[in-house]
């Protein structure tokens, strides 16, 4: 697989002194992977993020996209911000429009595309999200899991190479969670790169390809769930919960290998060894 | 903010925009015109039975159209009387002409609440582009429309933590408070059009706001008949009355 992101020596202060909110991150992300971030409030992460997506110019340090060194001109990061598309955390500061149908076709239009298939864009948006029943509304009228719809919406539609999402499950109800991680698994099946921020440290460890661990704008470590997951000083280190299934095996378990990816392979083990 | 409510609630609010439009215009043009009583009450109530029809109950419109009411009755009282040294005298004339005034605004007033209570204002952003209205008017209506929500939540989410923690215990507090509240909904506002402005950005924003609003319906050749002909009679009927009455 092809390296999509990169990033070397990283440095990003949102003050002109040494108080840096990123240091020194190095990090890459491999084309089609699914990518959890995770680490303390503060720790960092939507700085990362805004910082991929060119809108932060950071001191120090260079980013890649395939391959190419960002380069902050207009044209570029145009360009750049076509490719990598974030879903914010807080819808409301996302969705600036009176109607839902306005605020989906913002994006497309900036891309340049015809009112047509702008059109033809957004009813398709609409369809597959299966946000027909609240498109017609005005946006502030909208629940916060519905604005959370539209606001991926919103993203999706200008079909990016990479989608980040920071933090989808905030504020959201068990029925929005479910909703959001569906259409976020669709994404990944069509084989977009996701990146996301999140504390649920049960729903990483089953989803993600690789864990990202911030601590204090630094990267301490970037692994498959299961090693991080099983490393003590790091997840000490971080504030990190075990996932549920690790405890459990690991209560049950006394020699620490093959670890169940997920419930439903604990469940399996769990029957065979009753048995 | 009731107003919008019941204009996306409205049953005439999928009909044809610009016909929606171009009646409220052009008919309270003639009303202001025409400066006639009589079309003035003609237009009053053809406007009030459609607004009410469209889903809007009575007696809140009426509550609506009270709001001017008051407003013009106080100023008219100045025209009414007329103050002299010793004395207040009354013109019935000038009663009259006050009355038609009255009228005239007030049915004025009914044609932009008959837009207002069946339109969105997403429809109404989209006609006005049409006609084209400068740009950046229209991008800051649409701004301003969609945070005067956001503020008015946070606004409301301050206040009530304010009272949560007996901040309107006295009226010294709570005058305190709400200088407070004014100050931090200020320094929420500027820090959400950063927000706003970062997102903007990750989304292309290129120094234009281009949006389009969704396919609305076409215009029905039959109420476009039925407004030619209501806005037809009016007109005859105000040159008619001006010349020959
Ligand atoms: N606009 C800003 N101006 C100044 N400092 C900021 C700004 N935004 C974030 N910071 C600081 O940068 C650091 C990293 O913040 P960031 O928002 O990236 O953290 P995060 O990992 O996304 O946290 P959370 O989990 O709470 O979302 C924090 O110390 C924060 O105080
Ligand atoms: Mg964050």
């Amino acid at each position: 697989m092809n390296t999509i992101l990169e990033c070397k020596n990283l440095y990003f202060s949102y003050s002109d002194n040494d108080n840096y909110a990123l240091k020194n991150v190095n990090l890459s992300i491999k084309q089609g992977q699914k990518i959890a971030l995770m680490g303390a409030n503060g720790s960092g992460k939507s700085t990362f993020f805004l910082c991929c997506a060119g809108i932060l110019n950071p001191c120090k340090g260079d980013l890649f996209f395939h391959n190419e060194k960002i380069k902050y001109d207009k044209k570029n990061l145009l360009n750049l911000r076509s490719k990598i598309g974030i879903v914010f955390q807080e819808p409301d500061n996302q969705l600036f429009c009176a109607s839902v149908y306005e605020e989906i076709s913002f994006g497309l239009l900036n891309l340049g595309f015809s009112e047509e298939e702008t059109r033809l864009k957004v009813d398709n948006i609409i369809k597959t999200l299966n946000i027909q029943s609240f498109c017609e509304k005005p946006t502030h009228a909208l629940s916060g899991g519905q604005k959370k719809q539209v606001a991926i919406a919103d993203i999706l539609v200008m079909s990016p190479e990479i989608i980040i999402f920071d933090e989808p499950a905030a504020a959201l109800d068990p029925k929005h969670i479910k909703i959001v991680r569906e259409i976020i698994d669709k994404l990944t099946e069509n084989g977009l790169t996701v990146i996301m921020s999140t504390h649920d440290v049960d729903y990483a460890y089953e989803w993600a390809d690789e864990i990202i661990l911030f601590d204090n704008g630094e990267v301490i470590m970037q692994a498959k769930p299961i090693d991080i997951f099983t490393n003590n000083t790091v997840l000490d280190k971080t504030n990190l919960e075990k996932p549920t299934v690790i405890k459990l095996f690991e209560s049950i378990n006394d020699n620490k290998i093959n670890y169940p990816k997920n419930l439903k392979e604990l469940e399996t083990y769990i029957k065979a060894r009753l048995k | 903010m009731i107003i919008d409510k019941l204009s996306y609630n409205s049953k005439l609010r999928y009909e044809n925009a610009e016909v929606k439009f171009a009646f409220a215009v052009i008919t309270l043009l003639i009303c202001v015109i025409s400066r006639s009583a009589v079309i003035a009450l003609i237009v009053l109530v053809v406007t009030g039975v459609l607004t009410i029809k469209s889903g809007v109950p009575v007696f809140r419109y009426l509550k609506f159209l009270s709001i001017p009411f008051a407003f013009l009755f106080l100023s008219t009282i100045a025209i009414i009387f007329d103050f002299k040294p010793f004395y207040i005298t009354i013109n019935k004339n000038v009663v009259f002409y006050a009355l038609n005034l009255i009228l005239t605004s007030l049915s004025a007033v009914s044609c932009l609440y008959f837009l207002a209570f069946t339109t969105t204002i997403m429809d109404i952003l989209s006609v006005l582009k049409k006609l084209h209205c400068p740009k950046i008017i229209l991008e800051l209506m649409l701004l301003i429309y969609r945070f005067i929500f956001i503020l008015l939540d946070t606004a409301y989410a301050i206040s009530i933590s304010q009272k949560a923690r007996l901040g309107n215990i006295n009226y010294k507090t709570s005058l305190k408070s709400f200088g407070m509240l004014g100050s931090s909904l200020m320094l929420k506002a500027i820090k959400r059009s950063q927000n706003v402005y970062i997102a903007m950005q990750a989304r292309c924003y290129d120094d234009t706001i281009n949006v389009l609003s969704s396919k609305k319906a076409k215009p029905k050749v039959k109420h476009i008949i039925m407004i030619a002909l209501f806005d037809g009679f009016l007109l005859i009927f105000s040159i008619w009355s001006k010349f020959f009455l």
